[in-house]
């Protein structure tokens, strides 16, 4: 199978995985409500001119918290269902600075040397090529032009990260890759990106149920999931805070970080 | 002189009113209104009910193969489609929302749409 093959397959994937839930993910509470929203702004620090692309939309949560900050916002996403819903529920919200275009990440349709700031929200991790992708923020970002990601991220330990790796798909079959802030760092050098700054986020830990809920997961799979992650070593559970009550998990958390790399040159 | 303080104050409550008044029609007025024209507040794409494109977007749109500028096109059946002069490839627009997928655009590649001069200034 070739890596055009390939990608295209993960394509396919995440489109049947996303298409059917895509009004789960704008109303869901962890998605919209996530406080890094407000981190993103932060580390950003809008002054109400800028132009910002949000690549793989999802919900449109990360649009609908930078749009009343700027200029404009432009939302893509490679599913044409989760940008119908982005876009109701953003327009709903009285806000009409945001434009819609599907658009797979790695290959953006927009002109070079474009945007202040390109933002990537809990999505990366789907990308069929995340290294294409950051090529591609890279081109469309102006000169001093900044990209933010923030994302589930891989762990240094392989162990502990094949780990997660393991669950996060099992859950839900279009999760790529965490990568690892190295391996970011390696994606964000090779298109002309420093890499300025990164952190740790804790988000809140799943609570299961929903967790599993909101992937459709089947019942069955959704136990076996549980019974393999109750059979995990201490060291593991504790990792990645198992919780579990009557035999039953009741949490876990997993790792997130949020990146920023900034285009090199002067600001317009 | 009494009478004139008098008349003063009834024209101040008079005043009064009338501003009350005017407050409530117009705070029904916008309650009706709720939806801003399309393209009217914010920095400017205004989607809202039209569903086109807005010039803001159509100008930063390019071809997702050639990064060069597509043209909005609108065909025979009033479909509109984002062209590529230089290959006669066509995204088409759903509702307002641009397909810009490679492999939309090959599969309504319009060859007779090719323009010599917009290959040649690329």
């Amino acid at each position: 199978m070739t890596r055009k093959d390939l990608e295209s397959r993960i394509k396919q994937r995440v489109h049947d995985q996303f298409s059917p839930v895509a009004g789960d993910y704008v109303s869901s509470v962890t998605h919209a409500q996530g406080a890094d929203l407000n981190r993103l702004l932060n580390l950003a620090e809008p002054e109400g001119h800028e132009r910002v692309l949000d690549v793989a939309t999802g919900g449109g949560h990360t649009a609908l918290a930078f749009a009343p900050h700027v200029h404009s916002v432009v939302a893509s996403d490679l599913t044409m269902e989760m940008l119908q819903a982005a876009r109701q529920h953003i327009t709903a919200q009285g806000v009409s600075n945001v434009a819609f275009c599907q658009s797979p990440a790695e290959v953006l349709p927009f002109a070079s040397n474009h945007f202040d700031l390109v933002t990537c929200r809990v999505a990366a991790h789907h990308f069929a090529n995340a290294r294409a992708f950051t090529c591609e923020a890279a081109r469309v970002l102006r000169p001093g032009g900044m990209l933010i990601i923030s994302d589930h991220i891989g762990l240094e330990d392989a162990a502990l990260d094949a780990f997660m790796d393991l669950f996060e798909r099992w859950r839900d079959p279009s999760h790529v890759r965490a990568y690892s802030v190295a391996e970011w760092s390696m994606f964000l050098d090779a298109a002309g990106l420093t890499l300025e700054h990164s952190e740790d986020y804790r988000w809140e830990p799943y609570e299961f149920a929903e967790w599993a809920a909101r992937q459709r997961m089947p019942v069955a799979e959704q136990a076996a999931l549980e019974q393999w992650l109750l059979a995990a070593p201490e060291r593991f559970r504790s990792f990645f805070e198992i919780t579990e009550q009557d035999g039953r998990v009741v949490s876990l958390r997993g790792t997130f970080g949020i990146l920023v790399g900034r285009k090199p040159g002067v600001a317009r | 002189m009494k009478i004139v303080w008098r008349l003063l104050g009834l024209v101040a409550i008079v005043a009064v009113g009338v501003a009350i008044f005017k407050l409530l029609r117009q705070n029904r007025q916008d309650n009706v209104f709720e939806m801003p024209p399309a393209g009217q507040s914010g920095g400017g794409y205004g989607s809202g009910e039209k569903r086109t494109i807005s010039p803001e977007l159509l100008e930063i749109l390019a071809d997702p193969a050639d990064k060069g500028p597509v043209e909005l096109i609108t065909d025979g059946n009033g479909k509109e489609w984002l062209l590529n002069p230089r290959n006669g490839y066509r995204y088409p627009v759903e509702d307002g929302i641009p397909i810009m997928l490679i492999e939309e655009g090959e599969k309504n590649q319009d060859p007779s749409l090719v323009r010599e001069e917009a290959t040649a200034s690329e």
